[in-house]
């Protein structure tokens, strides 16, 4: 008869330096192998939804950025600019949409920043964070110059955005861009080949396609398992149908994936914005919307790809200043219900590695 | 490895902030009339998301005259609706961050201390470019 | 889980008692030294040398909790590099001297950060960091689950004002803090907090 041992029930968190935020863990082990994994969610829970029937359509775009996931400010900006527009038949000049583009990029590059240190310093690598985040500040740099906030910006208008690219930015974000790209290979070099990191990732934490389908994981997790599917291609918004670039697939389904799916999205983020930058068109930045809008009686969906994944926003109107009802479809919330899926039957060391990979932000899981 | 110094040693050393940034909030003096340039519209108070602005006015026509105007410091999420939505330029940002205090109340900015908090000179009006209002 | 704000086990109270064995001594010591002609001076003397070096050892606890807990982890990143100021972030808060409430706390939280704070020892201080930490912020009102300030659960020191605060400010709010140590009569209110308890 095989020896069998209690099972253990292990709680990790809300407070815990690598769970990225207040998140609460029932781990359930038998020895040092996971059996279940049981996330307690709620810890962020801000109400934004509801909140945002009680303000008007143009004092949401404040709300969005820091009631949805915070790290991606500018990428809720637009989806929830998008829908609204949707919903009341405004289109954006052209200009706008270019700049929307650029910055949303942007963001994705800075948000897969703060992933990948963060990622690294749990898997004890200290010197990527370090790195990671002095590239970040030069993007902070570059959004401060324009939008005057380095986290929450409040940049993005319904109907286009707020002010002009000032004087030399354009070439100051291609000088960037220039810096950028062999950092990313100096990551590439610090990580890939580290044996130290290939034996945590490599394999762990494995989820196959039709779990990352049935669980409605998005995002870098889902083409991580061979899930080719991307929003920008799928559903083309702002100018995203005239830019080329790949859709990095991969068929692994494990943390290393994970992080070279990402690797490879920061590239074709640099290649977007560089279109983008050649690309931009002169012209008016914003049509005219009223700071009272009310939007007709209806309502909209419009989903768009955030660094996490599929980012859907569902606006009802009742023809008021406010929104009836608001619905957001948060990317982390559906990659966290992979988790357990990815986490039974590995060690209680390779938690974090786990948790980590999938690059989940509490407030996004929460709203 | 290092090309150049990243790190900054703040206290002494300072980053320039762009003149864009959403610092704190100020009532500059227009040097003509020797008054601020708030026409006393509410329309800052209205567009508020965090409704932090507070403004209460006494008289008639020309002769109105701010009585109160507060703003939570605390509470104001630096978003720049108030300064976009303000006619007259009457409230800006001003690129100064550092307002820690010991006391919650510090942070009530009433109608002086927001006079006080705006510099002589130059103003960063945190709006460059076009845009309708 | 318990709900209330109450201490659960394994916490200690709000105030731990100081141990008589080891502090009496000092206590009698203040006691005397204060009440000789010129001993005040040598008290206010140690008192700064002890204050200098615990305002330039705070070692915070590293807890995020939203937005604000991103530039508060920029700051301890290669920019602004927090550990100049002596500030080595720990992950445990027996090890810790000042918890930096980074971001909105919701009521769920609210026991938690209550229990975080009681575990510290003491002398402890209190960060709030951003407007959500400080009255709730963008969500203080059409809210139910934001707390509404984070000094409704544990005393706060130091507010830092901002949506999010800039590294900088927070590193000027922790220079605030340590002006705040440095000020502390600390051996003469642990004298007072035995003669209390005697
Ligand atoms: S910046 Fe935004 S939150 Fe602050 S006072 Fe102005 S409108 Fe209100
Ligand atoms: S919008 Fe400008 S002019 Fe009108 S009340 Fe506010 S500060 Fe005064
Ligand atoms: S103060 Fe602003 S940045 Fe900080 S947690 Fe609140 S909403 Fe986020």
């Amino acid at each position: 008869m095989a020896l069998r041992t209690e099972e253990l029930m292990l709680n990790m968190g809300p407070q815990h330096p690598s769970t990225h935020g207040v998140l609460r863990l029932i781990v359930t082990l038998d020895g040092e192998n996971i059996v279940d994994v049981q996330p307690d969610i709620g810890y962020l829970h801000s109400s934004v939804e509801k909140m945002m029937e009680h303000r008007t359509y143009v004092q949401n775009v404040a709300l969005v950025d820091r009631g949805m996931d915070y790290l991606i400010a500018l990428n809720n900006e637009e989806v929830y600019c998008l829908a609204v527009e949707r919903l009341a038949g405004i289109q954006p000049p052209e200009r706008a949409r270019y700049i929307r583009v650029i910055f949303s990029e942007l963001n994705r590059i800075a948000s897969h920043l703060v992933w990948l240190g963060t990622w690294a310093i749990d898997l004890g690598a200290t010197t990527v964070f370090l790195w990671c985040f002095r590239e970040r500040e030069m993007i902070l740099d570059l959004f401060e110059k324009v939008t005057g906030g380095r986290l929450h910006h409040v940049y993005f208008r319904i109907g286009g955005v707020y002010a002009d690219l000032p004087e030399g930015w354009v070439e100051e974000c291609g000088a960037f861009l220039d810096y950028f790209l062999p950092r990313v290979d100096e990551y590439d070099k610090l990580l890939t080949e580290n044996p130290i990191f290939l034996a945590r990732t490599r394999g762990v934490g494995k989820i196959s396609r039709a779990d990352v389908i049935a669980m409605g994981a998005s995002g870098p997790v889902g083409r991580a398992s061979g899930v080719a599917y991307d929003v920008r291609k799928a559903a083309p918004y702002e100018v995203y149908d005239r830019m080329e670039f790949e859709v990095p697939v991969l068929e692994e389904g494990d943390c290393f994936a994970r992080y070279l799916v990402r690797l490879a999205e920061m590239r074709q983020a640099v290649r977007i914005i560089r279109q983008a930058l050649r690309d931009l068109p002169g012209g008016e930045i914003r049509t005219r919307v009223p700071m009272t809008m009310k939007a007709p009686r209806g309502e909209a969906y419009v989903h768009t790809e955030s660094p996490r994944g599929d980012l859907g926003i569902h606006i009802v109107s009742d023809g008021a200043e406010t929104p009836y009802r608001v619905k957001i479809r948060a990317p982390s919330f559906s990659n966290l219900y992979a988790l357990t899926e990815m986490m039974k039957g590995w060690k209680v060391a390779d938690v974090i590695a786990i948790l980590g990979s999938i690059d989940i932000v509490l407030s996004d899981v929460d709203r | 490895m290092l090309r150049r110094k990243v790190t900054v040693k703040y206290p002494l050393e300072r980053l320039d902030v762009s003149n864009r940034f959403h610092g704190l909030l100020a009532l500059p003096i227009d040097p003509e009339t020797g008054i601020d340039r708030c026409i006393i519209c509410f329309q800052c108070e209205r567009i508020c998301p965090d409704r932090c602005i507070h403004i209460e006015a006494e008289g008639k026509g020309k002769e109105r005259v701010l009585t109160r105007f507060d703003i939570e410091m605390d509470k104001c999420c630096y978003c720049g609706y108030c300064v976009e939505v303000c006619p007259t330029e009457a409230i800006v940002f001003v690129p100064h961050y550092e307002a820690s205090t010991y006391h919650r109340g510090r942070l009530l900015y009433d109608l002086q201390d927001l006079r006080r908090a705006a510099p002589k000179e130059p103003i960063a009006r945190g709006i460059v470019g076009g845009g309708p209002r | 889980m318990s709900t209330g704000f109450v201490a659960g086990p394994g916490s200690t109270g709000g105030e731990p008692p100081p141990r008589r064995s080891q502090i009496a001594p000092i206590a009698e010591a203040v006691a005397i030294l204060d009440n000789i002609p010129g001993g005040g001076l040598i008290l206010t003397t140690v008192e700064a040398a002890l204050n200098w070096g615990r305002a330039s050892s705070i070692w915070p606890l590293t807890f995020g909790l939203a937005c604000c807990a991103i530039e508060m982890m920029a700051a301890y990143a290669s920019r602004f590099d927090l550990d100049r100021m002596g500030a080595i972030p720990r992950a445990t808060p027996r090890q810790a001297d000042l918890i930096i409430v980074a971001g909105r706390a919701t009521i769920k939280i609210a026991p938690i950060v209550r229990r975080l704070w009681e575990q510290m020892a003491e002398p402890k201080y209190v960060i709030s960091m951003g407007s959500c930490a400080t009255c709730g912020g963008p969500f203080y009102y059409d809210n139910y689950s934001i707390l509404k300030g984070i000094d409704q659960v544990i005393p706060v020191d130091v507010y830092v004002p901002g949506c999010p605060p800039r590294p900088e400010a927070l590193i000027e709010g922790i220079l605030k803090l340590q002006e705040q140590i440095k000020r502390e009569p600390i051996l003469r209110q642990q004298a007072a907090a035995v003669l209390r308890g005697a």
